[in-house]
C-alpha cells in the first residue's frame, strides 16, 4: 500500500510544480496575468506549511520565515526549468506573501485581543505579547507603505530581507541591484522607518 | 512632501556622513547643508535613528509570529489539552491546581505557593514562544511595567520567572467575582456601586499617574471580593505613556480602529470612548469616558449607548446623550455620570482623582440623605417602600461600621489662632480641652498653651533663649515632650505648665508618645511639611527613647519621618522616602522589625496619625488632587490594610492633623504660602548690593527653585502648592509663557543651560531621580544620565553648556556630555574625595572650579560651603554655614545664601560677609546672578499658618 501511494504523491507535487514554475517563467517574460496565479499558489503553500510546521511535524522547532520561503521554492518550483530572473521573482513574490501572512495575522490578533471571549476570564492580559508584538508588525507594515511611496525599492529591501527573510545577495538578484546598493538601501529605510514608527509611537501615547 | 530630487539629497548625505566617523556627523552636516536647516534636521535624525535602531528589524518576525496563523479553534484545543496535562504539576514553587481560564494567548490557573503557603494565580506564556527571546523579553518587560502598579485596587504581581522551559507570571489569586457577574446575577445597590467606582477611579488615578492608561475599562476587568475591595485587571491594552524624546524600543500602533469591525464583540465596544471609536490617539481621559460606561450601566441597569449592530453602537457612542439617568439617580450623581461621559476629553474629569474625589464626596452627601430612586425598575409605590427601607439598610450599616471620626467631619471648623505668621504644630490635650503649639511671635520659636474658645496663648518656653517647636501632649495630658535646639538640641520634656524641663535625647524630632506614656519615638530627620525634605534628602531613622531611663532602641533603619504610636501600642507609623523621592507610608512593629507598606504609589502621602480607637490610619495626601486628609482601615496589631484608602474631606492644604485621645477632636493646621521674585542692583566690583529690591511678581503663587533664562526675559519654575507640581515658565512679571511638564512626577531642580537651549532637571519620571532635559519650547524631552539603579541628582552645566555634571546620590559626582543621549554616556568621575554629604551647585566661569555644600545632617557638624578645584583635585569647606552657591564672574568670589542672609565668600582668602538681610520674610526661597553680575535675582517666601480644629457634636 505505502509503496503504490508514494509515487502518486510524487506524481501530484511534480504536476503542480509543473504549473507553477511554468506560471512563474509567464510572468518573468511578462505574463502579467500568470503573476496571481504563482502568488495564490505562494500564499497557499506558505499557509500550508507554518500550519503544518507547528501542529504536527516540528511543534517545538523555532521555525524561520528563511526556511519556509526556500522551502516553498523547493516543494512548488522545479529548479531545473527556471533562470535565475525567475528564482528571484519567486523570492520576490514570497517575501511579500509573508509580509501579508504574518500582518494579516497580526490584525487578527488585535482584534481577537479586543473582542475576547465571553467564556474566557481575562485575568490581566497584560502579560500576553501578542497584542503588541502584534501592534509592532500592523505598524511597520504601515510604515513600509508610506516608504514605497517615497522610494519603492527600499521599502522592497526590507520586505525581502525582514518579511522573506532573504539574504542580501538573494535581495541584490531579486531587484536586480549590487549587493552594496541593497545595503545602503536598508541602511537607509532601516533608519527612516525606526524615526518613523518612534515619532509614531509618541504621537499616539 | 517629500520631493524625489530631496530624497535622493538626503541619501546622499546619509551615506556621506555614514563614511566619517560619528562624532564628525554633527560638523559634516553643519557644513553640507548650510542654508538649510530642514534638510540638517532632517539627516541628522536619520543618522540618530540609524544609531539608535540597533537590532531594530534585523530579525524576521519568529515562530511566534508565524505559529499564530494556526487557527484559533486550533489554538485552543493544543492550549485545552496543555492545561490538562499540567494540573498537579509544579512550576517553580507554585503547585497547580486548576484552570482559571484562557486568555488569547496563554492560560491561567490556580496555583499553590508552596513556600509561602497561598493561593496564587499563574499565567502562563505558551511554549511556543518560549523558544524567542525577544517575545519573553518582552513579555517580562510589560509584566514589570504592570507590576510598577502597586495600588490596592490593582492586580499585584508576585513574581516573573520561569522554569526550565516556561516562563511565567504569579499574581495575587482574587477570591471573587467579576463586576460583569455581578450585574448579570442582579442588582448592585447604588452605594456599592459608589463604591465599586471610587475604587477603579482610585486604580485609575495610581495608573495614570504612572503613565500607564489601561485603554479596556470594562466590567469584565473588574473584580469584586466579597469583602467590597475592588481590583482591576488586565492592563492587556495599557501602554506607558512615553514622554517625547525617549527611545521608543517598542514602536507601537496606533489606537484602535474598528468602528466598522464585525468581528468586534458588541459587549466590548460598547465601552469604548469615542476617541477610540474614531481611532484617534486616546490619553488618559479615555478611561474616564469606560469608567462612567460602566458606572452607568450599574446604576441603571442597562448601558448608555445601545444598538442592534456594531455600528449602531458607534454611533450611538459618537453622538447620542445617554438617557434615563436622572430618572434612575440623584441629579448630583447623575452630573457626575454625564460629566465623565462627555464626548469630547476636554469637558470631562480631567483626572480620574477627580472623578473620585467627587464619587466620595457625593456618596457622604447621599449618606445623610439617601435620595437615590429606582423609579424605572419597580411599581412606584413597590419601589418607594423597597427603597427606603434598602437605603435605611444601607445607611445604618455604614454608619455602625465607621467610627464616629468622619461624621464629625461635616461639623464646622473653628479657627483656634489667627494671630501674624505661622502657628504650627499643634496637639490637643486628650480630653480635647487645651491645644499647644509652636510659634515665633516673640522672635524665636516658642512652645504656647491656649485654652479652646479662648484667644490668648501663654509662652511656655519663655525663658529659654533657644528654639522649641514640635510639641505634643502625653497621653494623660500632664507632660509635653518637644524638640529643642537648647544645650545642643534634642527631644525634651516638661510637665503642661512649662515647668521641670528634662533633657531626654541629644537628637531627634517630631516625638510621638507610646501610650503608655514610657517611650517616646522620634526620628532623626525634622519634618514641617512634606515638602522640606524632598529636595536632597538623607535617611532617617526610627528610634524609641525610654523617658525614664533615657535608653534609646532603633526600631527601623529604613528612611522614617513623622513617627505616629498607634493608640494601643503595637505599632507605628510613620512616612518616608523611596524610588526617586516619592513619599509613602508605613507602619512597624513597636518592637522592630519590618515595614509593612499602607500607601505606595506616585501620590504625596505623609503625617500619617491613628484614629483613637485604632481602626483606622488617617494620613495627608494629594490623591485626591489637592492635599487632603485620607484615611484606610487596617488592623493596628499586624498593619494589613482592610480596604483601598478613602477621603476624610477636610478643608485643601491641611497640615499637622492629629486627634484628641478622646477621639472627639481633631486639630490642624492650614497653612498659606508665597513665593515671589525680586530684583536688587548688585555691584559686582564691591560686592555689595545697592538701592531696594523691587518685586517682580506678586499674588500667592510660589515660583519655586526659579532659574534664569540667560537673557533675563524669563525663568523656569517648580509650581509648588499645584496640585502636580510641574515645571513652568514665565515672564519677568510671572506670566506663564510655557508648561515644561505635566504629570505627577517629581520635577525638581530645573536649570537653564548657559547657552539657553536646555532646561535640565531632576526627575523622576522613569521611576527613579534621573536628570532629564527639555527644551525651552516645551519639546524634546529626553533624559541626559542613564545610571541603573542608582539616584542621580544636582545638575550642573559646564560654562559652554556642553557638559554636565551631576552626583549620584552618596557616591560620587560624574561629567558626560550634555549633547549625546543617556544611553549613550561615559560617564567621567570627579576626582578625589567629596566631603560627606557634599552637593556640587554651579562651574565657574573659567571652568577651573566647582562650587556646592555640605547640607545640614542629623548628627554631623560639618556644613557648608566646598570649593572643588579641578587643577589640584581637592575640596576645601571654607565656611560653617551656607547653601546654594554661585560664582561671580571673576572665578573667585561666590555668592551663597543662609535663612534670609545672602553672603559673599572669596575663595582665596577663605573669608565670608554677609551682604544682604532679607527683611519681612520668612526665608529666601532661591536666588541667582544675572550673568553681568549686575542684579540680584531671589524669590522671597511667606507664610501664614493658622490651627483650626472640628469637634464631635
Amino acid at each position: 500500500m505505502t509503496r503504490m501511494e508514494e509515487p502518486s504523491q510524487h506524481q501530484e507535487i511534480d504536476e503542480s510544480q509543473q504549473q507553477v514554475t511554468q506560471r512563474l517563467i509567464a510572468w518573468s517574460s511578462g505574463d502579467a496575468g500568470a503573476r496571481d496565479d504563482v502568488i495564490r499558489a505562494v500564499y497557499q503553500e506558505l499557509h500550508c506549511m507554518a500550519a503544518r510546521y507547528l501542529r504536527l511535524e516540528r511543534p517545538d522547532h523555532s521555525l524561520q520565515p528563511t526556511a519556509l520561503v526556500h522551502e516553498a521554492y523547493l516543494r512548488l518550483i522545479d529548479q531545473t526549468q527556471v533562470t535565475w530572473q525567475s528564482r528571484a521573482h519567486f523570492f520576490g513574490v514570497a517575501a511579500q506573501m509573508m509580509r501579508r501572512i504574518l500582518v494579516d495575522h497580526a490584525r487578527t490578533k488585535q482584534r481577537g485581543k479586543r473582542g475576547g471571549s465571553a467564556a474566557r476570564i481575562p485575568l490581566d492580559e497584560a502579560f500576553f505579547l501578542t497584542p503588541e508584538k502584534s501592534a509592532d508588525l500592523v505598524a511597520l507594515d504601515e510604515s513600509l507603505d508610506r516608504l514605497a511611496e517615497i522610494d519603492n525599492r527600499k521599502s522592497r529591501v526590507v520586505e525581502m530581507r525582514y518579511f522573506g527573510g532573504l539574504s542580501v545577495e538573494e535581495t541584490a538578484q531579486a531587484l536586480d541591484v549590487s549587493p552594496q546598493t541593497v545595503m545602503r538601501d536598508w541602511k537607509l529605510a532601516k533608519a527612516w522607518l525606526y524615526k518613523e514608527l518612534k515619532s509614531e509611537a509618541h504621537d499616539d501615547a | 512632501m517629500m520631493t524625489p530630487e530631496r530624497w535622493e539629497k538626503i541619501e546622499e548625505l546619509f551615506h556621506s556622513a555614514l563614511q566619517r566617523k560619528p562624532d564628525e556627523h554633527a560638523a559634516f552636516l553643519d557644513e553640507a547643508c548650510v542654508g538649510d536647516a530642514e534638510l540638517q534636521h532632517e539627516v541628522g535624525a536619520l543618522l540618530a535613528s540609524l544609531e539608535e535602531a540597533g537590532d531594530f528589524i534585523e530579525q524576521a518576525p519568529l515562530a511566534g509570529a508565524v505559529s499564530s496563523i494556526i487557527q484559533d479553534s486550533e489554538e485552543e484545543t493544543a492550549q485545552k489539552a496543555a492545561a490538562l496535562s499540567l494540573i498537579g504539576r509544579r512550576i517553580g514553587r507554585y503547585e497547580i491546581q486548576s484552570l482559571l481560564g484562557a486568555g488569547g494567548m496563554g492560560e491561567v490557573y490556580l496555583a499553590l505557593d508552596v513556600m509561602l503557603d497561598r493561593r496564587i494565580a499563574l499565567k502562563i506564556l505558551p511554549a511556543q514562544f518560549t523558544e524567542d527571546d525577544a517575545q519573553v523579553q518582552r513579555f517580562e518587560r510589560e509584566a514589570r511595567a504592570a507590576s510598577a502598579l502597586n495600588h490596592p485596587n490593582i492586580i499585584t504581581i508576585h513574581e516573573i520567572g520561569h522554569d526550565a522551559d516556561r516562563h511565567f507570571i504569579a499574581t495575587e489569586f482574587i477570591d471573587g467575582k467579576t463586576l460583569r457577574a455581578r450585574l448579570t446575577a442582579g442588582q448592585i445597590s447604588p452605594g456599592e456601586t459608589l463604591k465599586i467606582a471610587a475604587q477603579i477611579a482610585s486604580a485609575l488615578a495610581a495608573a495614570h499617574s504612572a503613565g500607564i492608561i489601561h485603554r479596556d475599562i470594562k466590567p469584565e476587568n473588574v473584580m469584586v471580593r466579597p469583602d467590597g475591595l475592588v481590583k482591576l485587571l488586565d492592563f492587556g491594552l495599557a501602554k506607558p505613556l512615553q514622554p517625547e524624546g525617549t527611545p521608543a524600543k517598542t514602536p507601537a500602533s496606533h489606537g484602535i480602529s474598528l468602528q466598522t469591525d464585525p468581528t468586534m464583540l458588541m459587549g466590548t465596544l460598547a465601552y469604548l470612548s469615542p476617541e477610540q471609536v474614531r481611532g484617534e490617539k486616546v490619553d488618559y481621559r479615555t478611561d474616564i469616558f469606560s469608567l462612567g460606561v460602566v458606572i452607568y450601566e450599574t446604576l441603571v441597569g442597562t448601558r448608555p449607548f445601545k444598538g442592534a449592530n456594531a455600528s449602531a453602537i458607534c454611533e450611538a457612542i459618537l453622538h447620542h446623550e445617554p438617557d434615563n439617568l436622572e430618572s434612575v439617580a440623584d441629579p448630583a450623581l447623575s452630573r457626575i455620570v454625564i460629566r465623565a461621559l462627555m464626548k469630547e476629553r476636554d469637558r470631562r474629569y480631567q483626572s480620574a482623582a477627580e472623578l473620585g474625589v467627587d464619587l466620595g464626596q457625593f456618596e457622604q452627601t447621599w449618606q445623610r440623605a439617601p435620595s437615590l430612586r429606582r423609579r424605572n425598575r419597580f411599581a412606584v409605590a413597590a419601589a418607594l417602600v423597597l427603597l427606603v427601607s434598602v437605603s435605611l439598610l444601607f445607611w445604618q450599616t455604614r454608619r455602625a461600621t465607621q467610627p464616629a471620626a468622619l461624621a464629625m467631619f461635616g461639623s464646622a471648623a473653628q479657627k483656634l489662632t489667627d494671630l501674624p505668621g505661622q502657628e504650627l504644630f499643634p496637639s490637643l490635650s486628650p480630653d480635647g480641652k487645651i491645644f499647644i503649639f509652636a510659634s515665633r511671635h516673640q522672635g524665636s520659636w516658642d512652645i504656647y498653651r491656649q485654652v479652646v474658645g479662648e484667644r490668648s496663648a501663654s509662652n511656655l518656653t519663655e525663658s529659654a533663649n533657644s528654639g522649641e517647636f514640635q510639641p505634643v501632649y502625653s497621653p494623660d495630658g500632664t507632660a509635653i515632650a518637644f524638640m529643642s535646639s537648647r544645650n545642643g538640641g534634642g527631644i525634651f520634656v516638661m510637665k503642661d505648665d512649662g515647668s521641670q524641663v528634662t533633657q531626654l535625647t541629644d537628637a531627634g524630632f517630631n516625638p510621638s508618645w507610646s501610650p503608655d506614656g514610657r517611650e517616646l519615638a522620634v526620628a532623626d530627620d525634622s519634618v514641617w511639611d512634606y515638602e522640606m525634605r524632598n529636595t536632597y534628602p538623607s535617611a532617617s531613622r526610627l528610634w524609641a527613647v525610654d523617658v525614664a531611663t533615657h535608653q534609646r532602641r532603633v526600631i527601623t533603619e529604613r528612611d522614617a519621618v513623622q513617627p505616629n504610636w498607634s493608640p494601643h501600642g503595637q505599632r507605628l507609623a510613620f512616612w518616608g522616602e523611596q524610588k526617586g523621592g516619592r513619599r509613602d507610608i508605613w507602619t512597624v512593629a513597636a518592637s522592630g522589625g519590618e515595614p509593612t507598606p499602607v500607601t505606595d504609589d506616585e501620590f504625596i502621602d505623609w503625617n500619617p496619625v491613628w484614629s483613637p480607637d485604632g481602626e483606622y490610619l488617617y494620613f495627608l495626601s494629594n490623591r485626591g488632587g489637592e492635599m487632603n486628609l485620607w484615611r484606610v482601615s487596617i488592623d493596628e496589631s499586624t498593619g494589613r490594610l482592610r480596604g483601598a484608602p478613602e477621603p476624610a474631606h477636610l478643608p485643601n492644604n491641611c497640615q499637622q492633623v492629629s486627634f484628641a485621645r478622646n477621639g472627639r477632636s481633631l486639630i490642624y493646621g492650614q497653612n498659606t504660602r508665597s513665593e515671589n521674585l525680586w530684583e536688587i542692583d548688585f555691584d559686582p566690583v564691591s560686592g555689595q548690593v545697592s538701592g531696594e529690591g523691587r518685586p517682580l511678581t506678586q499674588g500667592l503663587k510660589r515660583y519655586t527653585l526659579f532659574s534664569l533664562a540667560p537673557d533675563e526675559q524669563s525663568f523656569v519654575y517648580l509650581a509648588r502648592g499645584e496640585p502636580q507640581q510641574d515645571l513652568f515658565i514665565a515672564d519677568r512679571t510671572g506670566a506663564p509663557r510655557q508648561r515644561l511638564t505635566d504629570d505627577a512626577a517629581q520635577d525638581i531642580i530645573p536649570r537653564w543651560s548657559p547657552d539657553g537651549a536646555w532646561i535640565a532637571f531632576i526627575s523622576d519620571r522613569g521611576g527613579k531621580y534621573e536628570i532629564w532635559k527639555v527644551s525651552p519650547d516645551g519639546s524634546g524631552l529626553s533624559q541626559m544620565t542613564h545610571e541603573p539603579g542608582k539616584e542621580v541628582i544636582a545638575p550642573v552645566w559646564s560654562p559652554d553648556g556642553r557638559r554636565l555634571l551631576y552626583q549620584i546620590r552618596n557616591v560620587n559626582s560624574f561629567v558626560i556630555d550634555a549633547t549625546r543621549p543617556g544611553t549613550e554616556q561615559r560617564p567621567q568621575v570627579l576626582a578625589g574625595q567629596p566631603p560627606p554629604g557634599f552637593l556640587p551647585y554651579d562651574w565657574s566661569p573659567d571652568g577651573t572650579h566647582l562650587v556646592g555644600w555640605q547640607p545640614p545632617r542629623p548628627q554631623q557638624p560639618e556644613r557648608g560651603i566646598v570649593v572643588y578645584s579641578f587643577a589640584t583635585e581637592r575640596h576645601d569647606r571654607l565656611t560653617d554655614l551656607g547653601m546654594f552657591p554661585v560664582w561671580l564672574n571673576d572665578n573667585r568670589r561666590v555668592l551663597f545664601r543662609e535663612w534670609v542672609n545672602f553672603y559673599l565668600l572669596d575663595r582665596l582668602s577663605g573669608k565670608s560677609e554677609k551682604i544682604y538681610s532679607l527683611k519681612g520674610a520668612d526665608q529666601i526661597g532661591h536666588h541667582a546672578l544675572s550673568r553681568d553680575n549686575r542684579r540680584l535675582y531671589f524669590t522671597s517666601v511667606s507664610s501664614e499658618a493658622d490651627i483650626w480644629m472640628l469637634t464631635q457634636k
